[in-house]
């Protein structure tokens, strides 16, 4: 009887849907257990430390005392403004750290500053190692349609 | 991140130089190690995402931190014949990705590193996420390990 139990939790245990399923379902509870908890644990969040900010986004304004950085990577594009003499251009993309001095106002203390270009340089880059690492790969390694798996070539 | 080139290359030269001592260090293993150095940065796909008004940064962030990346693994090692072995090769991919990332400046404090056992960040605030000297230099190590094993390969052939 323990035999046929050992056997039945093997045979599930190989089951590669089941593995599948069940590490996506951790994965998505991960997903769910860092959005919840997220913004409680950011170290300058505006709910911890009111005062001391730390943004990053793209500067969409230039000022005579500053700049304006907006992050859209968000479903309502968050918009700071910064009073830094730090020489910024439009799109350039910065990290700004620094305390708050009116809603929305900050003065900042450290800035991090990339070029537009710096910024796509990486993504041209990226891409071109992204390909290069797709044809090494697929020179090693072919996949199989009939059992879903890579084998080697060589 | 440092650009994926520089991933790519930094796991192809440790792979590389590991192969003289290890002959498991081979091609196709090398490879693995590759692809495993880029599973974190398989978070970019918000790029995309945002482009069609999809944002989910706060919600997939976990890709982009140890924990999640060694989940996206092992799932991408159910792919492989030997499971056991991709997984290995495609973890220590992540760990280069990581270290890699650690040096990066992060003004927000850096990464979850033990994400979701403890919400302390990390990182040795050292070089810009921007950078392209980092991918220079990881070019010219490349170049040289390459050179040499070209160099090493040869001798052993010819005698």
């Amino acid at each position: 009887m323990s035999l046929k139990i050992y056997l039945y939790l093997k045979k599930i245990a190989e089951n590669r849907i089941l593995k599948l399923i069940i590490l996506i379902l951790i994965l998505g509870c991960l997903f769910i257990y860092y959005a919840d908890n997220y913004p409680q644990h950011s170290p300058y969040n505006t709910i911890n430390n009111p005062d001391k900010i730390a943004f990053g986004g793209e500067v969409t304004a230039v000022n005579s005392d500053g700049f304006v950085l907006t992050n859209s990577y968000t479903k309502n594009p968050q918009t700071l403004k910064v009073k830094s003499t730090t020489p910024v251009s439009l799109e350039d993309i910065v990290q700004v750290q620094g305390i708050l001095i009116a809603p929305g106002t900050i003065q900042s203390t450290k800035v991090v500053l990339s070029s537009k270009w710096e910024d796509e340089f990486v993504i041209y880059r990226s891409i071109f190692g992204l390909v290069i690492l797709l044809i090494i790969f697929f020179w090693y390694w072919k996949f199989d349609l009939k059992k879903y798996i890579f084998i080697r070539r060589h | 991140m440092p650009d994926l080139l520089t991933h790519i290359l930094v796991a192809w030269t440790i792979c590389t130089i590991l192969g003289f001592k290890w002959k498991q260090f081979n091609g196709p293993n090398t490879a693995l190690v590759m692809v495993g150095s880029v599973i974190p940065d398989f978070y970019k796909i918000i790029i995309i995402l945002n482009y069609f008004h999809i944002y989910l940064r706060d919600v997939i962030a976990p890709l982009h931190l140890p924990f999640g990346s060694l989940i996206v693994t092992g799932i991408v090692s159910l792919f492989f014949s030997d499971k056991k072995t991709a997984f290995l090769f495609l973890s220590l991919g992540i760990a280069i990705h990581f270290i890699l990332d650690l040096l990066l400046i992060n003004l927000n404090g850096g990464m979850f590193i033990l994400f979701p056992f403890s919400w302390d960040k990390g990182s040795f605030n050292l070089i810009s996420s921007t950078d392209y000297n980092v991918t220079i230099i990881a070019l010219i190590v490349a170049l040289i390990v390459y050179l040499f094993t070209r160099e090493v390969k040869k001798s052993v052939y010819e005698s």
